[in-house]
């Protein structure tokens, strides 16, 4: 057996990836016991109609340095059980960061929007990135990060094969380009997802107005109401400036809204 | 050909038309306003002609009327030339009275053309003869382009002949101000031509659209001008102290080149060089004029003032007042008046929760800004749209403004759904019961009872050390992976790499061989198996057949190789040792094997490291 050795290393190489894919998260879990213990306190509220002391319970575990899908499901709930409409959509947008395809987050997202005074007609999205927007709501910043990386050890993987199997070497090159396409494609949709996830921000008081520019005295520009969700450009002193979903931006000060991330 | 002769006919006829479209017909008088017995002029202009012929007009009871000649007048502006023929006509008033004179009607190319009468009122007390003349600005001045006039042209035309004036309607503005500037050309019996549109420094202040300038003729200060009025829109931007202008205007002066003839008002001629005409490059500056931008007076200032200035109209309406909870209703506000319509913002509507309300469209239609609000009741408790205000400050009344309309009115019928509810039970025509449409519930979806996974906050997988490490480490398997198989692939494609990286295993197996035998004392077969050891090692470091391996062959080839001498000697010593007990065995002791076998490993070392 003239390749036995190789086989045996590829062999290795896969099992160990295959290994180190199931045992990374557990890694980063950390004792989950007592954060446990404080999201169920918060649902025993919740169903008692104890809304604000729910909603502390669940930002206990986000003030212990912790997030999940569930935890910002739930608070949203409890924000908006309570009449905070703005908190209610920021922490659904969090959760979707965690748990894009729950439809019971959907609903409850939709729902909440639905209460927002006003509506705003957003602008049109350039066709090209309409794709890369299905895609990055489809899946978890964690989730497109693993599918690069296991484009990319595919990608080794299929020529590992086709080294120990020189037959095989002229079927190698449509899925080394796939893969290569896909890893492409992925890490675009990353970058726009990352970026959107650090400049989005929601409305958290009742009603504001952006102005001209970074001081009370500035002329008034637009109104923003409650949970509306605008995009932060850039930010000075106090102030940042925001842009609407319409394309509209101006000023408003930084304890009016809260970002998502 | 026959295409040829249609193409002209066409172009032919298009410039006719093009013609006719700008011929038009001015009667203007130099006073309306006369005493008995003073003269005054009346001018008949035909634009768009160069040459016409001139109209009677008889004299009558109380009016003298006696032709006094005609002008004709070519002129181009930023390109676009235009041309006119003014009959002149002195007319004298004998009587106290009101004279009509006119309509005039002129034919030009088969075509009539009109304008309408005017009116002289002449009175028996005297009258000024002519209107205070505009003060001519103090640094108007004439610049000829350096190294083209031969013969100053400012000894040529002074002040009075031609010079320029700015004017703005008001010296105090408030922010965002409409006010009116006017530049006005004055030429006295000059032929100009390419005449550039005027610039000037506007700090402080935005402009609007400028209009085409205006031609009129005036007498000022006992001589008569023609004048070329530039109009334009300004509005303050900053409040402060500022300075509009200079202007200056561009453009390109006749004369005469013996310096004796007269030229008409503006005869641009095309040719005029050809005819005895020179043209010079000019530069007329106005004065500049000091204005304040006010800011918005503190008093009396409304919570829902935008910053509109001007005097506004402002009305407000719904289009439907019945409408069903869910459908729209618009709310149209127009604002219509004087002032900058940029500035006019969206009134203020202030909703109840009863409503849900977008953001409103704008339209500027015939000098109206038209907001339309789409409000959407959400009940049937919305019994009518709120009053809705709309501030401005008026400049001229120095003070804000603020006009309300409404409230409106509104009949909110319930939604389809309800009415269905109202017939609950009822039977239908094909005698199936109707029962009422299901009421759906709305509210959030309940919490989660599971916690799921959690992750530390803010911390990414992409940027995790463990991950990025573990990467790293497939991908340098994957690396020695490939190298081991490329070396596996080289030694079975290259059997002399692979005798060249065999040969020190083998050597080192030899080696411990002959170690046993030493330890067996068993002297010739340590020495046999020394240089058996010798052959393959060489045979396979060089690539040869072990039976050609030689003390010779060695030595030649490691002499290319710049081996040390030393370790030659040594290498030869062990050789001719070999050659020796093979042959003579019993000459030397188990000491000179041992030392051999030492001298061995060395060499093989030394060649190890050597490569």
């Amino acid at each position: 057996m003239k390749n036995g050795t190789s086989t045996r290393f590829f062999v290795i190489v896969v099992f160990l990836s295959v290994f180190c894919c199931f045992l990374l998260p557990e890694a980063w879990a950390g004792d989950a016991e007592s954060r446990m213990e404080l999201f169920s306190k918060g649902n025993d509220y919740y169903e008692k109609g104890e809304y604000e002391n729910a909603a502390g319970e669940y930002e206990k575990i986000i003030n212990e340095g912790y997030a999940g899908g569930a935890v910002y499901y739930n608070l949203a709930g409890a924000y908006f059980k309570e009449g905070q409409l703005g908190r209610a959509i920021l922490n659904y947008e969090r959760a979707k960061c965690f748990m894009p395809r729950s439809a019971d987050l959907d609903a409850n997202y939709k729902f909440a929007r639905r209460k927002i005074k006003r509506t705003v007609s957003p602008r049109k999205e350039i066709w090209l990135l309409r794709p890369v927007r299905i895609y990055s709501d489809f899946f978890t910043v964690r989730e497109l990060t693993w599918i690069i990386s296991a484009m990319y050890l595919m990608i080794l993987i299929v020529i590992a094969v086709t080294i120990i199997a020189p037959a095989l070497r002229k079927y190698r090159l449509v899925p080394v380009i796939l893969l290569i396409t896909i890893i492409l494609f992925t890490s675009f949709s990353l970058v726009v997802k990352s970026r959107e996830m650090c400049s989005s921000a929601v409305v958290t008081i009742p009603e504001t107005s952006a102005l001209f520019g970074p001081f009370d005295t500035a002329t008034k520009f637009f109104d923003l109401y409650e949970g509306m969700t605008v995009k932060v450009l850039k930010s000075k002193d106090d102030w940042c400036k925001v842009k609407r979903v319409d394309g509209k931006a101006g000023w408003v000060k930084n304890n009016e809204v809260q970002l998502v991330r | 050909m026959k295409k040829f002769l249609i193409v002209a006919i066409f172009v032919l006829s298009m410039s006719m038309i093009s013609e006719a479209e700008n011929v038009r017909l001015e009667a203007s008088l130099e006073r309306e306003r006369v005493s008995i017995g003073n003269p005054v002029y009346l001018y008949l202009t035909i634009y768009g002609v160069r040459d016409t012929g001139r109209l009677d007009l008889p004299s009558r009871d109380g009016l003298q009327v006696k032709y006094v000649g005609a002008s004709t007048s070519i002129s181009i502006v930023n390109g676009v030339s235009s041309e006119s023929v003014t009959h002149t006509y002195l007319v004298l008033a004998l009587k106290k009275g009101e004279f009509r004179i006119g309509p005039f009607i002129v034919n030009y190319g088969g075509l009539e053309y009109k304008a309408d009468a005017v009116t002289l009122i002449a009175s028996d007390t005297p009258q000024s003869s002519a209107s205070p003349p505009p003060k001519a600005p103090a640094q108007a001045t004439i610049r000829p382009s350096s190294g083209q006039v031969q013969g100053a042209p400012g000894e040529i035309f002074d002040r009075d002949k031609i010079f320029l004036t700015m004017d703005i309607g008001k010296m105090l503005v408030y922010i965002n101000e409409e006010v009116p500037l006017n530049i006005k050309l004055y030429v006295d019996n000059l032929g100009l031509r390419d005449i550039e549109y005027p610039v000037y420094s506007h700090e402080g202040f935005s402009t609007g659209e400028r209009s085409e300038p205006e031609r009129r003729r005036e007498i000022s200060g006992g001589r008569r001008y023609e004048t070329l009025i530039f109009k334009q829109k300004l509005f303050g931007i900053k409040e402060g102290d500022y300075i509009l202008g200079p202007a200056k205007i561009g453009g390109k002066v006749l004369v005469r080149n013996n310096s004796s003839g007269r030229g008409n008002i503006f005869n641009d001629d095309f040719f005029s060089s050809r005819f005895g005409y020179q043209a010079f490059p000019i530069e007329i500056v106005s004065d500049p004029i000091h204005v304040t931008i006010l800011p918005f007076p503190e008093k009396g200032k409304p919570a829902n003032f935008q910053g509109t200035v001007g005097n506004f109209n402002f009305d407000a309406y719904p289009v439907f007042s019945r409408v069903k909870v869910g459908d729209p209703v618009t709310l149209r506000m127009t604002i219509s008046g004087e002032g900058n319509l940029d500035t006019v913002t969206a009134p203020s509507v202030e909703l109840p929760d009863t409503f849900k309300t977008y953001e409103p469209q704008v339209t500027i239609n015939d000098g109206k800004k038209i907001y339309e609000q789409v409000i959407i009741p959400k009940s049937a408790d919305a019994k009518e749209i709120p009053a809705v205000s709309f501030s401005f400050f008026n400049p001229s009344s120095k003070k804000y403004e603020t006009i309300n309309r409404g409230p409106f009115p509104l009949e909110v019928s319930k939604d389809p759904e309800s009415e269905i509810g109202a017939r609950m039970f009822s039977i239908s025509s094909d005698g199936d019961m109707l029962y009422p449409k299901e009421k759906i519930g709305e509210d959030i979806v309940h919490v989660k009872q599971k916690m799921g996974r959690i992750y530390p906050k803010g911390k990414f997988l992409y940027n995790n050390c463990l991950f990025l490490v573990s990467l790293f480490i497939f991908t340098g398997l994957f690396t020695a992976f490939y190298a081991i198989h490329r070396k596996k692939e080289r030694m079975i494609r290259d059997k002399s790499y692979a005798r060249f990286l065999k040969a020190p295993k083998k050597a080192r197996r030899g080696i411990e061989t002959a170690r046993r035998d030493l330890e067996k004392k068993d002297i010739p077969a340590f020495y046999d198996t020394i240089f058996k050891v010798f052959q393959e090692y060489f045979a396979g470091k060089f690539n040869l057949p072990k039976g050609n391996i030689t003390a010779q062959v060695v030595k030649d080839k490691l002499i290319a190789r710049g081996i040390n001498e030393a370790r030659l000697k040594e290498l030869q010593d062990i050789f001719t040792k070999c050659e020796l007990e093979r042959y003579a065995p019993a000459l030397s002791g188990e000491k000179d094997a041992k030392e051999i076998f030492e001298k061995v490993r060395h060499i093989i070392d030394y060649m190890e490291k050597m490569k």
